[in-house]
């Protein structure tokens, strides 16, 4: 009688259900052959991992751990230059729906849940430029384009916090989302807001009507904002100035 | 990925690094080259840190980055003429083992005899215990695939073990 040498296999390795196991488990118990082949490849099996069990007591060596402090881990921090980039596998395409670019946010590890993606009438803050970089969709780019700075009426989709020219001279903003909560910078780009970092807004809004839009800011954010800023933050006289001219120059 | 998920992040793979690197000596050849590959594998995840969704296996992840880590190491290795020997070449590696150190041995130079897609079917479902799901998922390739690989795998090392006597008492 020929063995089913892959369903054999299945058992030993913990593929089976009880149902299948018990099953197996009466075979065995009228074929010798089974049974022997099993107790063949039980042995195998024990006797590989008994030969690599020691290397889970051995201790780490110094190095390993060592690679894990040390190697740096947010790309839009460490490289100052360079904006965040979406893995290529995860584009969103052109006729993607409304929520992809909430969907887009959620890779990158802000407002976990899935009350996010419920039907909800919320457009896309994000979307993908043909390069694969993220700019601010509409909703975001309007709020960038023309909102001054400062606090927002609680309940606002967008608040800025900070404008400021970056070494290259572009205009970069901050901005405090309210749904998801989370907070990024973007920077003024051949007509595009190019959002360089956006990550999890982790204290909650502090009580009141208004909320000030630069407390709180998520430490990815005031790095990236340090890594760029030229000089100082620009006063309300020369963002409005700054605003009118649509930041173009 | 903020920083809460970053501080998890490594939390986790300080967590991972003994599976990690008992994955490594079950696939290469040479020990040193073991923890090699895990750093490697470890610099890797954190630089991709964002293609990390918490809450998914983080292991699945890392023993992905570090199969495709291993195989980069071996082609390149190839293309330089490297020919790597197991440490203690041998015909017949071993029938009656006579303690555990011995058959420790004795089934690392069986694994050495074993090709690449051979030890990685048995380094994750035998050595780290991945369910045939998912190691065919480490892997990319259909669950038929990994089991037919790991038939031949199982008998090969059961030939070169002469009958996975196991170790005497």
């Amino acid at each position: 009688m020929t063995l089913d040498e892959e369903r054999l296999r299945a058992y030993v390795d913990g593929e089976l259900d009880a149902a299948q196991a018990a099953e197996i488990e009466a075979g065995l118990a009228r074929d010798a052959e089974a049974a022997a082949f099993v107790a063949r490849e039980q042995a195998l099996r024990q006797r590989l991992q008994a030969a690599f069990a020691p290397v889970l007591d051995e201790p780490v060596p110094a190095r390993l751990q060592q690679a894990l402090d040390t190697t740096p881990s947010l790309p839009a921090v460490d490289a100052a230059a360079e904006p965040v980039t979406m893995p290529a596998h995860r584009r969103i395409a052109a006729n993607a729906p409304w929520w992809a670019g909430i969907a887009a946010a959620l890779v990158l590890g802000i407002g976990i849940g899935r009350g996010l993606l419920a039907p909800a009438p919320q457009p896309s803050l994000l979307a993908t430029a043909p390069d694969g970089t993220l700019v601010a969709a509409a909703p975001l780019a309007q709020a960038l384009s023309t909102q001054p700075g400062g606090a927002a009426a609680a309940g606002a989709p967008v608040q800025v916090a900070w404008t400021f020219r970056d070494r290259d001279g572009r205009y970069c903003r901050t901005f405090v989302l309210d749904a998801p909560a989370a907070a990024g910078l973007a920077c003024r780009e051949a007509e595009a807001w190019r959002v360089q970092v956006i990550a999890r807004q982790d204290a909650p809004a502090a009580g009141g009507p208004y909320r000030q839009a630069a407390s709180a800011l998520p430490q990815a954010v005031l790095q990236a904002v340090d890594a760029r800023i030229e000089g100082s933050a620009l006063d309300a006289a020369t963002e409005a100035e700054a605003l009118r001219r649509g930041f173009t120059h | 990925m903020n920083p809460e998920a970053h501080r998890l992040l490594r939390d986790e793979l300080a967590a991972l690094l003994p599976r990690l690197r008992r994955f490594a000596r079950a696939l290469t050849r040479q020990r040193e080259d073991a923890d090699d590959l895990v750093q490697q594998a470890v610099e890797r995840a954190l630089r991709h840190a964002d293609q990390w969704a918490p809450g998914t296996r983080l292991d699945s992840w890392l023993y992905r980055i570090m199969k495709n880590a291993w195989i980069d190491e071996v082609r390149a290795r190839g293309r330089r003429g490297e020919v790597l020997l197991p440490e203690e070449a041998g015909e017949h590696v071993g029938v009656t083992p006579m303690d555990s150190h011995a058959d420790a041995m004795a089934v690392q130079q069986a694994m050495a005899r074993l090709n690449e897609d051979q030890r990685l079917v048995v380094a994750l479902v035998l050595v780290e215990g991945l369910p045939y799901k998912e190691a065919a998922a480490v892997l990319d390739i259909p669950i038929g695939t990994l089991t037919s690989r790991l038939a031949r795998a199982r008998e090969a090392l059961q030939a070169l073990l002469g009958g996975a006597q196991g170790v005497r008492p």
